[in-house]
């Protein structure tokens, strides 16, 4: 068995299903992400397991014991909230020291155990400052320590940096991973955006109306989305019918949908000759649009009547192409993904 | 569990309830059957209100009552627009000084009140000296313990409580649509007329319905200036159920349930323009 | 520039309004000799000192202040715990809570009079005469301010996620009211409860009803007095008015420290 394995959690609402028969297994000392849009019920799955929902059906299990029916404060799970939850009336050092408190830990013990981690979060200074003292940034931290303290045995974070600027965010998620790794702590990491997801998880759960519907380390969900759902919300996938392609390519593609990633298409002008040196299927088409992302210059290519986004590198060497450049598109069969 | 919760939250409720019950709900419900009751507390009949509604004395009571209501709060209104406007345009610090103020002379009412007005201008006050030292009979025209001077007071406890109300309602106006308003080509008057006002017309509409509301039910400030002498519905109320002659208490819940209606349908109208307001705002 | 004069003499005209009865008010309680002028021709403290050695004043201030206690804690402890258990577990219930404690608002003094009378003063349970009929009343008439303040208190510090936060870290439902809710809840309680006592001690018209025959509060007292002795009477309004005033600075001063909190919870959310 799974360090947690939550099986069959079905949950509903007057109106509407919530969670749909979900089931998923965590090893220890995983970090995983349950990624999806709002309302997807991410959220929902994450309070069942600390025990703020009850589940209508179905188990969870952490650390081979079933937590389904305890109060929350059985469980011994750690949660951090997306508004941080600091109790306004305590101290940082108080805060953190609350957990044990409720655990009757010696007045001694608590001390030193409570000094440790917040050297572990670099906030020593502010131990006996309020929470309104604090930056955003810093209110997650303690938010974290003081989860982390009573060493529960999963640790779960509800969009815990969607508050914070982005600067912030990138340093708390690198931060978050290290001592993720020191402490080995399993981790339920809830998200809307991909590219967090991408960036901390060692795997993701993708969750879309009350279902996961693709799972798996993210370097693999991103080359292959095998849906249409995944391949939209993960990344800019251009998605197209077969009859789409066969329109544009002239090949004959077997009848479903295809997801294609922008950066691997390579641009070609109209009149260029490597049609002839490069094996693989050319469309012509016409650029209506280039924007700048960082490191990326994404082109929108009108063929026909279909759009279609590609990216290059946005290097010196390279000047960007006009609007309304006639053009030649370069793709390989090989990179047309067929979705479920 | 859940058995646990329930009966923890009846525990919980339980105390709140019994007062509610005891010192609201009951009473209100004793009052209206009570207004229903003939004379010997027996019978059941509409003859109090019939008589609330047709004897010219409980009428005159009640159009009194009503028109220095309306008076009152028209004329309070209007101060209270013009003040808290003029309030804006005054700075920061000025401004939260000035509803301080506000906020204090709003707890002036009532028998207090009344005493002020009476040293002020009642028949040997400061002023009604001072003007007849300087040959003017101010009582001529002014005399504090009837009509005149009824609205004066009732004027002045309606004035800071409209600006309290009002004046958080021009901070909805924002600055903003002042200047695009005016980069589109529309003068001040233009865009009070079509966007100022429109928007601040639910808050104008709801102050006026709390201060309606607020004349209407005033007893103490009324009591202590004229007593028993000038015909007013809580005055009469007042009289009905405690008063020093004969008293009757039927009548006098008739003409409280007339009383609470009128204040209900006040506090609607409040309702239903609050509700479009945030409608709007959607 | 021209526009701002305007502006200037509407708030002078109309502050003026506001402010000369209370200043009249104050100058007649220090003035000793009054007559025909501007300003009192001689001013003394004898109406002051009358009356804060009168002991019917200083009994009328300490029965006020022991109906409005009792109310406030009353008020306080069953309407905190009322509200905060809707609040948290019976959100359905909120629209009721909420109509049964907005009815005052439109029950003026008299009105609530009548029907109080009504019931206690025959029938199974009789309180007319003594001070509970009129604490109930002023129960009732404190409660929308009681429920407000409460209701606002918990949304502003987030009570459902500071109840969860604690009950994941361990903490029982009563421990987390206790350790959490509560300190979180004293201030916004305290000024609910002082804008509720600023109310009940310039209340007239219920303790006329009730029981101003038998129990004289401050405004009985004051209204008892006004036509016999106008420098003593417009030295209780002076003392009323005072202490109004203090008790909307101690507000004021706790409202801002509230308010800092409040402020940075808006930042987060």
């Amino acid at each position: 068995m799974s360090y947690v394995q939550i099986d069959q959690a079905f949950k509903q609402y007057a109106d509407s299903t919530v969670l749909k028969q979900v089931s998923l297994q965590i090893e220890k000392g995983e970090l995983v992400t349950l990624l999806g849009p709002s309302g997807c019920g991410k959220s929902t799955l994450l309070r069942s397991i600390a025990g703020l929902e009850k589940l209508d059906g179905g188990t969870i299990n952490v650390n081979g014991n079933d937590i389904s029916h305890l109060p929350p404060q059985f469980r011994n799970v750690g949660m951090v909230f997306q508004s941080y939850a600091l109790f306004p009336n305590m101290t940082v050092f108080d805060n953190i020291a609350f957990g044990l408190k409720m655990r009757k830990w010696p007045r001694k013990e608590i001390t030193d155990k409570v000094k440790h981690i917040i050297e572990l979060i670099h906030m020593s200074d502010k131990a006996s400052s309020y929470p309104h003292q604090l930056s955003g940034g810093q209110q997650q931290r303690v938010a974290l320590a003081r989860a982390l303290v009573t060493e529960p045995d999963i640790l779960l974070l509800d969009e815990p940096l969607s508050a914070l600027d982005a600067k912030i965010r990138k340093s708390l998620q690198i931060e978050l991973r290290n001592i993720q790794r020191e402490l080995k702590m399993t981790m339920i990491f809830v998200t809307h955006d991909q590219e967090e997801a991408m960036t901390i998880s060692d795997r993701i759960f993708i969750m879309n109306g009350g279902e996961i519907v693709r799972q798996g380390k993210p370097e693999d969900i991103y080359a292959s989305p095998k849906n249409e759902f995944v391949a939209r919300f993960i990344g800019s996938y251009n998605v197209f019918t077969s009859q789409e392609l066969n329109c544009m390519t002239g090949h004959s593609f077997k009848s479903g949908n295809y997801a294609i990633r922008p950066e691997v298409m390579e641009l070609h002008p109209h009149d260029s000759l490597s049609e002839q040196q490069k094996s693989g299927m050319w469309i012509s088409g016409i650029i209506r649009n280039m924007t700048i992302r960082g490191n990326v210059r994404r082109y929108t290519i009108q063929a026909q009547d279909i759009t279609l986004w590609v990216d290059e590198l946005n290097v010196p060497q390279k000047s960007a192409l006009d609007e309304g450049l006639f053009i030649k598109v370069w793709l390989s069969e090989d990179e047309c993904n067929l979705l479920e | 569990m859940n058995h646990k919760v329930t009966l923890f939250a009846v525990i919980a409720l339980l105390p709140f309830a019994l007062l509610i019950v005891g010192f609201e709900l009951l009473p209100l419900t004793a009052m209206i059957r009570d207004s229903f009751l003939a004379d010997d507390g027996v019978t059941y009949t509409f003859k109090q209100y019939i008589t609330a509604l047709t004897n010219p004395y409980y009428t005159k009571g009640m159009l009194n009552s009503l028109l220095i209501s309306v008076y009152a709060s028209c004329i309070g209104m209007a101060i209270a627009i013009a003040a808290s406007y003029s309030m804006t345009r005054m700075p920061a610090k000025i401004q939260s000084m000035l509803v301080t103020f506000s906020n204090l002379t709003s707890n002036f009412s009532g028998v207090p009140l009344a005493f002020a007005f009476i040293i002020l201008l009642g028949n040997s006050g400061v002023f009604t000296l001072l003007f007849k030292e300087w040959g003017w009979n101010i009582t001529d025209s002014f005399n504090l313990y009837s009509w005149s001077g009824l609205v004066a007071v009732y004027v002045y406890f309606q004035v800071p409580l409209a600006i309290l109300l009002l004046y958080p309602a021009y901070s909805g106006i924002h600055k903003h649509w002042r200047e695009s308003a005016s980069l589109l080509g529309a003068s001040a008057f233009q865009f009070w007329l079509r966007i100022g006002l429109p928007v601040m017309i639910p808050s104008i509409v709801g102050t006026f319905s709390i201060l309606l509301a607020n004349a209407m039910g005033a007893y103490a400030t009324a009591y202590a200036l004229v007593g028993g002498s000038y015909n007013l519905l809580p005055i009469r109320i007042g009289a009905l159920v405690a008063g020093d002659v004969v008293t009757r208490p039927q009548l006098g819940s008739a003409l409280a349930v007339i009383l609470g209606t009128m204040m209900v349908v006040a506090m609607w109208c409040n309702e239903r323009m609050m509700r479009r307001f945030r409608r709007d705002l959607r | 520039m021209k526009k701002k004069w305007v502006h200037i003499i509407i708030i002078s005209v109309v502050f003026l309004y506001l402010f000369l009865p209370l200043a009249a008010t104050f100058l007649y309680s220090i003035a000793k000799e009054w007559h025909n002028t501007i300003l009192p021709v001689s001013y003394t403290f004898s109406a002051y000192e009358n009356l804060y050695t009168d002991p019917r004043f200083l009994q009328a201030v300490g029965r006020t202040l022991l109906i409005s206690g009792i109310t406030l804690v009353l008020s306080v402890v069953t309407m905190a715990t009322a509200t905060f258990v809707v609040f948290m577990y019976l959100p359905k219930m909120e629209r009721v809570l909420q109509a049964l404690v907005m009815i005052p608002f439109a029950v003026p003094g008299v009105v609530a009079a009548v029907g109080l009378i009504k019931v206690y003063s025959s029938g199974p349970i009789i309180l007319s005469g003594t001070i509970w009929i009129l604490i109930g009343a002023y129960y009732v008439l404190v409660l929308p301010y009681m429920y407000q303040g409460i209701r606002n208190n918990l949304r502003t510090i987030d009570a459902k996620r500071l109840m969860e936060a604690a009950e994941v870290l361990g903490a029982s439902k009563i421990k987390g009211f206790a350790f959490v809710i509560m300190p979180n809840m004293v201030t916004g309680i305290l000024l609910s409860a002082l804008l509720s006592f600023s109310i009940l001690i310039g209340e007239f018209v219920l303790a006329n009803f009730l029981i101003g025959g038998y129990y004289e509060t401050i405004q009985v007292y004051l209204m008892r007095r006004l036509n016999e002795n106008g420098h003593l009477a417009s030295s209780i309004v002076i003392t009323y008015f005072l202490t109004v005033a203090a008790i909307s600075w101690m507000m004021l001063r706790l409202g801002r420290r509230f308010g800092k909190t409040e402020e940075i919870k808006e930042k987060i959310s």
